[in-house]
Formats: structure tokens, sequence, C-alpha cells
């Protein structure tokens, strides 16, 4: 649950006072003494010496920094905390705007500035975070310095800079002048296509297509042509042209890789059934011509990848003949990805034949941490059970969340946010469904899936077509918040409390006797809120934009070991409670000398998208639960 | 001990006093009771002394009590700090089925001060309430007594701490003992008053370093605690033969309780199994179920000693019979294809020297049969070979009749091969490490280091005292070694993972769990953790002719720049993890060394010479350079190489530069040597091989010895100036005997009169600052002086120096401010470093202007160093 029941929205000083220590949960009703001790620094050294000593800060703890507008030595806070990675939005505009109260400037130069500032190889992530602030200024601050935004956007600004100026003057010019602005050089209209990826508005980027269009054939520069592939699958209304340019590109044999992982950007209802044989004969085509040693690679497993979304899109028989080529191409390389706030792999079914090697590359794309884990047959219950009851202490090889079992096959290291692996396994001898699954606290009922094991991989590919994917819906709230009237109706309530296990619920919160006490209890929860479905619902699907103290999940970073995330329940004292996952045993104290630093996490532990395995009928089914037991 | 008479007369006529006001006895025995004795380093030194029980048993003579020694130095009364598996305190009690517990807290307590008296009181009555409510004897509660702390001596040794302040707080502490002891009714003495008012009596000192009791004095304190248990005197007369066979059976006892390579007899790797036989099939047998037999045997020799203790005691006697020992199973080796050895001479057709040099056997197994298995070696200030033998490995067992020696080898004739073999200390188990000290010698004998010395000169050991204990051993392998000096005279211990080491100090106990290196300053008897790391098995640690230091980790040969990682940690926090200076092509390495002398040619001058023993058994030779604030090492020429196929038991495990220039190394030969790959008592351990060789540069020749054992003060600073850091350093070692305010005065004086043209003459001036070091006088102008040397590496070493006297000297902070300054990186890693020792926020203040330097974004150095400084400096208020 979106743990917020008692959060209260964070009130910020104003940005020219001395803003006092932010401190997430001085607002909270816990008593909690929580507080992430605020850091000596000397401001009035030298400039090196300053950005030193606020480069080894935590966010948290230079968010505790003395800051204020009243004085020029606290230009170098605000700079940091305008370039520091995964800061909240909030914390960047204020710092914004306080640099411009203390240089006399405007907005638009000190989000410049900034970018100027990054160190793009450290931090890639700043950039789009940045440009987007300056593309989201209101328009009439971008068309004042329209000038500067055109000298920012030259050929001598570092590219960097000049993509988030080119990408605001997109936002406020017409693309016909855009187009002729840079035209003055010929690494311009380069620079401007790549802009695109920074411009928020759909329509603004989609008028480009026309102006990109000729760079997507052979004949053109490389460096533009990357540029259009790139911008190519985001263009609302040319989805058909796109698919048909970058087809033709994979078939020419050119930027393969980066067509098919554009291509795959494009929704696959837009995708031109009858163009899909064509594509697939090129994408087999460009496969071959990659070399045995370098199919495993990423470039390799974007072909494949492609290849296998369409051959569950084509008539049967073609279907298992690209399966089937592919597999032929003799390097059993599955990807496995998680999904973004799903709380579930990518794939819920893989098949490797018994007792060959094959590779995995398991790519953390969602923000919480997960691994994979393989096991016996019929032991994913068990093995899920047992991990959640341990403390995230590390094994011999440095895993956490990884019983002593026999009947784990398998296991990766618990990946963070972003992280990747590969791991070079057998496959079991026997034929059989040997379960997957993430054993993380509160994750294993729900992310799991089943590497089938068969015989021969041939004889399977032959007469299988589709491989199951978890079906999803992004739903939104306003599609469903029309049909929460239905509430009042009579609805199922044994299939509502079904679903609040088969969800993955009950991993995380009680319902009366049901459940554990993880997340917040949630018999009540429609009397908390006043009966309102709106508001229940909303906590569901935005866990994180409320979250109340007892709930927001902190990092630790022990003086000596893995890092491990938690929830803080106590420190009084010189010990830290913490609570590390869904059990009574996962409560531990901790002396706080022994955590070097830790860090308050934007997001909750909850994801976002649980609701998106289900149909509307069933999320009202849940919802109808949620109400019953509240009464 | 003439000193004994006298210590005993003016304890009497202090006492008489009181042994006549006759309390009542607080304690009474019944026939049979079990007697349990926890605390720290005091209950723990009874055991060794024995007058506690000698006293207790003539009191008693046909109760027939059974004593047991729970206590370990650093105990306190809520700490355990031992290995995995070992047992909790209730567990061992029991155990020994404790009738009667006498327990005796308050000592490192006393170092929380003021701020841990409330919590001190708590858990002092949780103990005493639990107890109480305990049947350690499955019968009913035990007896208890309560025993305060003894008072801390002011020392005569003027080199030990000032007890002022410890006294004040043991003084606190021991006035609480006495209030929860009595509102918990719990008999409770008070040996602070008691020992402040012996050595006010201004005798002998009753200490070996102001808390550790002498034999002498603890045979005092222990008449003056029997007094108040008892409410009279001790009996008088003749005890020691009865004192003598109660140390016999604690012996045993201790041997058993605090067995060493307790991991591999209790603890994680006991469980280890391997098949009994090489038939299909055949069944295992772990290393707990063998070590588990051999501690029965260890538990019945004590019982039989305890026998002859009741029949002494009684005025009688009885001769030990341990013929009736439980049996311990036997079982094949599961390395059956051990190769047949080539004699020492043989094995050299199989090694490959470097061009030029050549080896050639200096002492082998087949002229000395003990010398077997030898682990260190070090060349004394006469110029002769020391090597630790270790035939017992990984550790003695029970009914061995052979125990580990340490032995002198000589070269009487000069014709470099050994001609004599001395047997300096026998008796020994598991010797890891040794290092000369004043006229003697330190020798880790697990949990405690012993300072050994040859009163008589007979060339044979005769005196023996504990200086360090709690050196934790559960694992033999990696118990601590590589003992090292510093080229200012503190010694450093080398300890691997699974130990819980703790060691009391007068600074408080010195706690770590697993791997660290500690620095020893033999003098004053303080000890620090100077590189808590996450180290595997840390075997090898030198120092280059500046005073930096290397250290390897054996397990993956993980060569460390070690200046970066041993600032100040608190505890238990540990350093992070640090790259390796040099791309190493091969593990494990035991040893290392660093060849300083002219008999080779100028390019092996300062390589680093690492030993390395599985699939290359030979030594490793790498060039050594300044890389930024660090170092670098790049690969050489191989020093020794071995063919395996040929002598798979050739495993060179230690380096040193002998007096002429020549190097020695020792070859611990051994085919099978893994501790965890074969059964801790595999049978195929081999106990009767050991070698000695020597490396000579042909063509050149080798270097007259500097003459050192036994020269004046003039002629051994004059050896100060020699080129080989061997030759300096046991020059220092021979000046540590002379009185240090005669060494110091002379010291300025030398100093005054060097060349200063000379082109080592910062040089000269550095170990003229080092020689103040080592005597522990401070000398302030030459430091600031040394501070601001032309020479960088001076100035860094200096910088240490510094760090080390930053107590005794005015304004430390303010001289690192200057140093953090300094051009020169290597020197301002050093001023970092020092300023994590400092606790106040101004330190941190001074240690972030050393990123005003570009250098500090780059130099991984330097910017490993800052972060650990300050990570430090963040928990200073």
């Amino acid at each position: 649950m979106s743990c917020s029941f008692l959060a209260r929205s964070f009130a910020l000083a104003a940005s020219c006072a001395v803003l006092t220590a932010f401190a997430p949960h001085e607002h909270g009703d816990s008593k909690s003494e929580f507080k992430v001790e605020k850091p000596v620094v000397f401001l009035d050294k030298a400039p090196a010496i300053v950005k030193f000593q606020l480069g080894r800060l935590s966010n948290e703890q230079l968010l505790l920094v003395d800051r204020a507008t009243s004085h020029p030595k606290f230009i170098p806070v605000f700079e940091a905390i305008l370039g520091r990675p995964k800061m909240l939005a909030n914390f960047r505009s204020e710092s914004v705007s306080a640099l411009v109260v203390l240089r006399k400037t405007n907005e638009p130069t000190e989000i410049l500035t900034a970018i100027e500032r990054l160190d793009p190889e450290k931090n890639p992530g700043v950039l789009p975070e940045l440009a987007r602030l300056l593309v989201t200024q209101n328009t009439n601050t971008l068309k004042k310095v329209r000038p500067m935004l055109e000298q920012s956007a030259g050929k001598d600004s570092p590219s960097s800079v000049r993509s988030a100026a080119l990408a605001a003057l997109v936002t406020i010019e017409s693309a016909e002048r855009m187009w002729a602005f840079v035209q003055s050089e010929p690494s311009g209209a380069t620079a401007l296509i790549q802009s695109l990826t920074f411009v928020a508005d759909p329509i603004k980027r989609a008028a480009y297509y026309p102006k990109l269009a000729p760079f997507l054939t052979s004949e053109a520069i490389s460096a533009t042509r990357a540029a259009a592939i790139n911008a190519a699958s985001r263009m609302p209304g040319h989805e058909m042209d796109a698919f048909l340019a970058l087809t033709k590109l994979i078939q020419a044999g050119v930027n393969a890789p980066e067509c098919a992982r554009a291509l795959a950007q494009i929704p696959k209802d837009k995708w031109p059934a009858e163009q899909l044989p064509a594509l697939a004969d090129g994408l087999l085509a460009a496969a071959k011509k990659t070399p045995e040693a370098d199919r495993t690679q990423n470039s390799f497993l974007d072909l494949q990848q492609l290849a296998q979304d369409i051959a569950a899109r084509l008539p049967k028989e073609n279907g298992v003949a690209v399966r089937k080529s592919f597999a032929a191409l003799g390097v059993a390389v599955l990807r496995l990805r998680t999904l973004h706030e799903q709380m579930l792999f990518d794939k819920s079914l893989l098949v490797v034949e018994a007792g060959k090697p094959f590779e995995i590359v398991f790519e953390n794309t969602d923000e919480m941490p997960h691994n994979w884990v393989l096991v016996s047959p019929g032991a994913a219950d068990e093995i899920g059970t047992a991990a959640e009851k341990m403390s995230p202490t590390p094994d011999a090889l440095g895993r956490v969340h990884v019983p002593n079992s026999q009947k784990i096959l398998q296991a990766t290291k618990m990946l963070n946010a972003g992280e990747s692996l590969r791991l070079r396994c057998t496959a079991p001898a026997k034929p059989d469904k040997y379960p997957y699954l993430c054993t993380f606290p509160g994750h294993s009922l729900r992310m799991r899936g089943t590497l089938l094991v068969v015989d021969d991989l041939e004889k399977y590919l032959a007469t299988t077509t589709t491989e199951p994917e978890p079906t999803f819906t992004e739903w939104k709230l306003d599609d469903l918040v029309p049909s929460l009237a239905e509430l009042s109706k009579s609805r199922d309530l044994a299939r509502g409390k079904e679903l609040f296990t088969s969800t993955g619920c009950i991993s995380c919160h009680r319902i009366g006797k049901e459940g554990v006490d993880y997340g917040p209890n949630l018999s009540g929860v429609f009397i908390k809120y006043k009966n309102d479905g709106k508001a229940v619902l909303t906590e569901i699907m935005t866990p994180s934009k409320n979250i109340e103290p007892r709930y927001r999940a902190h990092s630790f970073q022990p003086k000596d070991g893995e890092s491990f995330t938690g929830f803080i329940l106590d420190e009084k004292g010189s010990d830290i409670t913490i609570q590390t996952g869904p059990s009574d045993a996962l409560i531990q104290k901790v002396p706080k000398n022994s955590i070097a630093s830790r860090e308050a996490q934007p997001l909750s532990l909850m994801p976002a998208g649980l609701l998106n395995l289900l149909s509307k009928d069933q999320i009202l089914d849940l919802l109808a639960y949620l109400k019953s037991v509240a009464r | 001990m003439h000193s004994m008479k006298m210590l005993l007369k003016y304890f009497f006529t202090l006492c008489f006093a009181t042994a006549a006001t006759a309390a009542p006895a607080l304690l009474e025995f019944k026939p049979g009771d079990n007697v349990a004795i926890l605390g720290g380093a005091l209950a723990d030194r009874m055991q060794h002394h024995g007058w506690l029980e000698t006293f207790i048993h003539a009191k008693h003579p046909n109760h027939k009590l059974v004593f047991r020694n729970l206590a370990t130095s650093g105990d306190e009364v809520s700490t355990w700090h031992r290995s995995e598996n070992f047992g909790s305190r209730n567990d061992w009690l029991g155990r020994v089925n404790a009738d009667v517990v006498l327990a005796f807290y308050g000592y490192n307590e006393s170092f929380k001060g003021d701020a841990g008296l409330d919590k001190f009181k708590t858990d002092l009555d949780k103990f005493l309430k639990d107890s109480k409510a305990s049947k350690f004897n499955g019968k009913g509660a035990p007896q208890l007594v309560l025993i305060s702390a003894i008072a801390q001596e002011k020392h005569t040794d003027i080199d030990l701490p000032d007890p002022t302040v410890n006294n004040a707080h043991l003084k606190k502490y021991t006035a609480a003992m006495g209030e929860v002891a009595k509102t918990n009714g719990v008999p409770f003495v008070d040996l602070f008053a008691v020992t402040e008012k012996l050595y006010a009596a201004r005798g002998p000192s009753l200490t070996v370093n102001g808390h550790f009791l002498t034999e002498a004095g603890d045979k005092v304190v222990a008449s003056a605690l029997f007094s108040a248990l008892f409410g009279a005197a001790p009996a008088s007369g003749k005890l020691e033969a009865l004192c003598a066979a109660v140390v016999e059976k604690n012996k045993e006892w201790h041997a058993r309780y605090r067995t060493v390579d307790g991991y591999n007899v209790y603890g994680g790797r006991s469980k280890l199994s391997f098949p009994t036989s090489k038939e299909k099939g055949a069944p295992k047998i772990t290393n707990f179920d063998v070590m588990q037999q051999e501690m029965a045997q260890r538990d019945a020799k004590t019982a039989n000693r305890e026998q002859r203790v009741w029949a002494v005691a009684k005025g009688g006697d009885l001769k030990v019979d341990d013929s009736k020992l439980p049996a311990v199973s036997t079982f094949e080796s599961n390395k059956q294809d051990i190769k047949p050895f080539l004699s020492g001479e043989d094995t050299i057709n199989h090694l490959t020297a470097a061009k030029g040099c050549k080896i050639t056997l200096f002492a082998d197994e087949k002229q000395f049969p003990e010398l077997v298995s030898p682990v260190q070696m070090a060349f004394d200030t006469k110029g002769r070979l020391w090597v630790a033998a270790w035939p017992s490995y990984p550790e003695l067992k029970p009914t061995d009749k052979v125990f580990d020696k340490l032995l002198i080898l000589e070269d009487t004739n000069n014709d470099g091969k050994a001609d004599k073999c001395t047997t300096f200390l026998d008796g020994l188990n598991c010797p890891t490490g040794f290092q000369f000290y004043k006229d003697g010698v330190l020798v880790m004998q697990a949990p405690d280091v012993w300072f050994v010395r040859d009163t008589n000169g007979d060339g044979k050991a005769d005196t023996k005292e504990r200086v360090l204990m709690g050196m934790d051993s559960a694992d033999t392998h990696h118990t601590t070694n590589a003992m090292t000096y510093e080229p200012g005279g503190a010694i450093f211990l080398s300890d691997g993972v699974f130990h819980r080491t703790q060691v009391e100090t007068a600074w408080g106990p010195i706690r770590n769990s697993d791997g660290c290196i500690y620095r020893f300053e033999p003098r004053t008897g303080r000890l620090e953790r100077y590189t808590p790391y996450g180290f595997a098995n840390p075997h090898g640690h030198v120092f280059d002719n500046w005073g930096d230091d290397i250290i390897t980790d054996a397990t993956g040969n993980a060569n460390y720049f070690a200046p970066a990682f041993s600032g100040h940690v608190p505890y238990p926090n540990k350093h992070k993890n640090m790259k390796q200076f040099w791309n190493r092509p091969s593990r494990p390495c035991p040893g290392t060394g660093i060849l300083s002398s002219r008999h080779f040619p100028d390019e092996f001058q300062g390589n680093f010479l690492n030993l390395n023993v599985i699939s290359f058994q030979g030594i490793f030779r790498a060039k050594m350079s300044q890389d930024g604030s660090g170092l670098k090492g790049d690969n050489l020429e191989d020093l020794v190489k071995s063919d395996i196929s040929k002598v798979p038991n050739f495993r060179p495990s230690a380096i040193e530069v002998a007096p002429d220039g020549s190097l020695y190394f020792i070859d611990w030969a051994k085919e099978l040597i893994g501790h965890m790959q074969h059964h801790i008592r595999d049978p195929n351990r081999d106990k009767q091989h050991g070698r000695v060789y020597r490396i000579t540069y042909e063509g050149r020749p080798l270097l007259t010895p500097v003459k050192i054992d036994g020269e004046p003060i003039e002629k051994l600073l004059a050896a100060l100036k020699t080129p080989e850091d061997s030759v300096r350093l046991r020059a220092k070692i021979e000046l540590s005997k002379h009185p240090a305010a005669k060494v110091a005065a002379a010291t300025k004086k030398w100093a005054a009169g060097l060349d200063k043209s000379d082109p080592s003459y910062e040089h000269h001036m550095m170990e003229a600052l080092w020689v103040h070091q080592w005597q522990h006088v401070v000398d302030e102008d030459l430091l600031k002086l040394m501070l601001k040397s032309p020479e960088p590496r001076a100035r860094a070493a200096a910088t240490r120096v510094l760090c080390y006297w930053r107590d005794r000297v005015k304004n430390p902070l303010d001289l690192l401010s200057q140093q953090i300054k300094d051009k020169d990186p290597r020197v301002r890693l050093h001023a970092i470093r020092a300023c994590s020792f400092f606790q106040t926020p101004k330190a941190a203040e001074i240690a972030i202007e050393a990123a005003a330097f570009p250098e500090q974004e780059t130099d991984y150095y330097l910017k490993y160093t800052l972060d650990a400084t300050l990570k430090t400096l963040e928990s200073v208020k």
C-alpha cells in the first residue's frame, strides 16, 4: 500500500530565507527521531575545497547544509544540488531560483550553465532532467532569452548544452524556422535531431518527421542517420512511415541493432502486419552477419528480441521458422529484464534444452533491487518464504536473500536499479518446469516465471509459436475512476480476496489475520479514506506520491558489508530498529555507529504498476474486497 | 626471585592490620566443588601463576576442588569476544558444572569512564541476577564472588603510562561494583584499594607494565584476595611444589579451553569432511570429529594433573599417568601421491635463479633434524640466523612429544653453510612470529606474545613474560605473524580472518573481528589497530628505507601501499577496499622482502621480493616506483623459479638480507600444504623437512658484516649510515639495550656532527629522529627540522613520526596544517592520514585543505586516504 495515510506534503521554506534543514520526517506523526546528521561543511574555503566537501555528501546530507540567497558563499551548495543525480525536481527548481537571485541572472542561463558543469560520463542521467527543466520553463521566460538560447545552440557549445538549448528553442519556434536556423553549419541538423529526445511535447516532436525522414537511408551521413533512427521511434502519427524506413535500413544491413531498438519502441498495435515477414528476414540476415563471438552481445540480443516479438505476430508456420532460424544460430542467450514499476520479469517463460549450456543476461531495468533465482520444480513457495525470513546478510558469494538450499539451482546477486549481469548456466538434465523468482522480500509471490527445460528445443520450437508474455494494461487513474461507482453494486468479494493474494498484496499487508505487517495494515483502509474509492485507488497506483514516514524506505550502507534497504521503526538511543522485509523476524536493531551512510529513497517499496496484470473487473473486485473488510 | 622476599615483607607489614580484623569468610567450599573463574587479564594470568588456586588448595587439602579458569584477557561483564561457535559464557559455566564462580571484572569496562558507569552497573546487576538464577551444575544456584580490578601501578619504568586518570575511573568502577554486589547480596572483594596500598609502599613493581601482575605480584595479590575470602592469611610454608602442580594442570586446561585453531576445532571449518580412505564410498570424517576427540584427550590430561594437585596439597605426590587417554580416529590421507623429497642440495638442480644469482644450501633437516617447517626467520645482532620451526603444523596434538621450536643457526667458519644449531626455546605450539626486542625476543604463542630472554648467556631461553594477551588464533594458519619493525621501533603483528582478537592495554581493550594488522609499541605497551581491513591471511609486511610499508594478503597475493589505509578507524569499522599497487603474476604469498644490499647490482636495489607457493613456486621480483602519492610495481625477472614437476615440495616462505649482504630464504618444504583442502590431521602432513637456502650474486664481493653486538652507542650510531636497511635495523635493536637518555644525548651529538654535503644527509638525520622515536624520547626541534627537510621522503617520514608523537608535542595540528600544504603528494598523504587520529573537528578542517591541490581529484591514494580520514572524523563531535 502506498503508506501515505498520515502523510502531509512537505512544507518548503521560501527560497529567499535561509532554508532550514530538510528533514522529511519531521512532519510525520511518528515519534521516531529520524535524522540524518547535518554534515560539517566549511563554505569559506577555497572553491576546490568547498567543491570537494560538497561532493562527498549524499543527497540527503547535501540538503542539510545551510543554504540561503543572502550570501554568495552558498552558490556552490545550490550548484551541487542542481547537478546531483536522483535529486528531486523541486530542489533543482529551488536551486535555479536561488542562483538567479544570487547571480542576478535568469533561469535558462542558470540551467544551461549547470548543464555545462555536468560531467556527462559520470552522471548521464542528469542531463535529461536538466533539459526537461529547461524546456518546461515558462514560454515567455524562454522567449525573453532567445538570443542567449540561439548562441548556446551554436556549434561552439558543448554538445550537451547545444542539445538542451535546441530543445528549448524547439518549444518556442516553428519547425521551419528551426530547420533554417541550423542550416548555417554542417552539424546543425544532426544536433537538432538529437535534441528532439529532450522535447517533451509529442506534437512539437512529430513536426520534425518530414525533416528527419530523408536521413533514414543508407546514403545519409552516419551521425545524422543514427540520430534520426533514434528520434523516429517517438513520432506520433508517423509510426507507419518510420516502421517502413527502419525496416528498409535493416534489410540494407545498416544500423540494424539501432533500428531494431527503435522499432521495438514503436507501439506494437501500429506494426503493419504485411511488413513483418520481410522485417523478420532482414533481422535474420543481419543476425547471420554478426560474428559468432559477438552473438552474446547486446546488439545481437536486440535483433533477437525484436525477431521473437515479430514471430509471435506471424502466422504459426512463419513464426516457427523465424524462431528456429534464430535458434540455429547456435547461441542460447536469454535476455531477461525487470519491468519498470511492475514487480515482474519481462518474460514469464524461458525455454532451454536439457543439459545444454546457456547464458542468461539479467538486466534490472526497475528502480527496486531484484535477483533471479532458479529453483527445483515445485520449490518456488518454499524458497520464496525462506528467503523473505532472512536478514540481509550476504552469503559466501555475497548474495542476500538466497537461502542455503539444495533446491536452488542458480541464483544471481541482488541487482540494484540499472545493474545487469550475465550468468553462464547449464540447463538441468531432466526436462521439467523449473520456476524462477525474485527473492527480494515481498516479491516472490508475484515475480515469477518458468524455465521450461525441453528434450529437443528444435522440436519444441516447431510446435510452439508464441511465448506467453505477461499481458498487462498500463492503467491510468482516469481509466478506472469512472467505474468506481460500480463499487456500490454487488461484486465478487471472493475473487477480490483471491486477488489480494495472487496480486501479491498479502506479501506485505495485513487484513485481519491474514498477511504480514510490513506495509500498512489494510483492515479498515476505506474508513481511513472516508469511503473515497478514488483516494484508495490513487494510493495504490501512485504509491510514491505520499509516503508516511514510518514506511519511507531507506538504503543503509553498513561500514562493513553490502548495502540493504528497510524501514526505520525506531531510533532512540544508540541503535536503529530497522525492518528489512515482511516478517517480524526481519526487525533488527543495528548500532548507529555501524552504519556508514543512509539515504531516504524517493520511491516507495511498493511499485506503481501492481494493478496492471488485472482487468478492470478484477480491480473493482479487489477494491470491493478492501471496502468490505472496512466494515 | 630475590625481589620476592622484599615484596612479601612490604606486603605483610601492610596487611597484618587487615588480617587482624579477621572478617568472616565470604566463601565456603564443599568437597568436590567446581570453581569457575571469569574475568580479564588479571584472572587470565592467575592460571599461569597459580597462587590463588595454590593457597585455596592448601587450605582445603581434602576437598578435591576443581578449578577451571574461563577468563580471557579483555573480557568485560557484558562482552564475550570469541571466535565462531566457541560457546557462550553460560555454556562454559555449564560445561564445567560451576558450583562456585569467582568473577573478576571492572578493568576493561572502566575505560568508558563516567559515561559508562550506569551501563556497567546495569550489566553487572543483570549478570549477578542471571547467574544466581542459573544452575550451572544442574543442581542449584552457584556461590558467587565479585572481585574488582587491581589499581594501575605507577611503574618504575618511565616509558609506561601515568596511571592517574585510569585509577580515578577504576576507583569509581570499583565502588560501583561494591554497590551492585551489596544490593544483590553477593560477596565482594575490593582489590583496587588493596593494590593501591601495596603500590604506595614503593617496593619493586608488582606489575609488568602497570596492569599485568608479575608472578611475584600475583602471589602478593592472591594472598590478599585469599585473606579477604577466608578471613585469614593463607598458609605459610613451602607451597612451590603445589603451585607448580597447579600451573602444570592449568597449562593443559589452557591448551584445551583456549585451543588454537578453534575455527577448525569447533568453528566453521570443523565441519569440513574428508573420505577416510580411497575406497569408493568410504565414510567421511570431519575435522570436528577428530579434533573433539583430541579435546577429550586434553580434558583427560587436565583431570590427570588435577589428581596430582590434590595429592601434593595433601603433602604427598603422584606420578601423572596419561596412558589411558580416549582414542583418536585414524584415517587415510586424501593425497596419496606424495612425491619423494629430493635432498636440499639436489633440489637446487631444479631451481633457476635470476641471471647472475647463485643458490646454495645453508641448512636442511638432514644436518639438523630439528629444522622442520620453518615459518619465519631473522638475523640477530650477532649475525646469527633465527628460525621458527613448526613441525606440528597445523598445531600440536595432545600426545605429541616433539614440539615447535625457536632455533638459532650459525655459520661459525664462514663457509656459507650452517654448522651449529641451538634450540633457543622448545615446547612451543605454532610459533608463527617472533622479533628481537632489547636483550630478548618477542615470540607469538597464541593467544599471547611472550617476551623471552636468555639471562645467563647459555644460548637458551630462561625467563618469559606474557606482554600481550588475547591475539586470537582461530586459524593457526594465519595466527599473528610477519612481526616487523618500523624504523621508529614499533612492531607490527599480522592477524587473519575468523579471529576475534581482544587485547588488554593501559589504553583500554583493543578488539577486532577477522583480519587486522596491529601496531605495538613494546616500550609503552600500547597496541592499536593499524590496518583493520578485510584481509584473509596477511603474511607479508615490509618497510622501505624511508619507512613506508607494503602489506601483502597471502591468499590472493594482494599487495597494498599501507600508508594509505592505516589511518585511524574507530572499532568496529574497517578500511574500505583498496586497490593493489602491482599486478602480481600469481598467488598465494607467504612472505615478502625488500632487497637492500650492495652485494647485488644497482638494478636489484629496493626490489620488492614476493614469495609464491602454488602454481609458481618461487620468488617474484618487482621494481618499485613512486606513483603520485603512492606506489606502483613492475615485474622483473623472477629471483627464483622451480620445476614443480621435480620439486613439488619447494615452498619458499620467508626471505631476509644477511649481514654479509647475501639473501637467505627458508623453504617450508611440503607437498601437501592446504589446511582446508586436507584434513587438519591428514597423516601425510610432513613433519620432517625444512631448508634454508642462500642467494649470492656471482662476481660481486660479499659485504663485510658491520659489528653490532656489544658495540658502544657511538659505533651503533655510525652504523646508521650503512645503506643496508637490515644493518640499521639491527643497530637500533642493539641501541635499545642502552639507557634511552644516553642514546638520545649521543644521537643529538652525532646528528650535529654529520656532514651536510653527504648526499644521504637527510636520511641520516631521519635515522636520528627514528632513534628518538625508538627510545621514546621526544625531540621537538629535530622533528620540526625534519618536517621541513628538503627531501620529500624525509618530510613524509617525519609527518608519520609526528602522528605517533601527537600527544607529546605542542600544537601538533598546527604542524599538520603546514604538512597538508606540502607540495609533495606523499607528504600530504601522511598529513591526511595523521589527521584521522585527532578527536577534534579541527582535524577535518585541516585535512580538507589537501583538496586545494588538483591532484586530490586524480590521485587514487590521496582520494582514498582523505575519504577514510573524513569518514573517521565525521563521527567526532
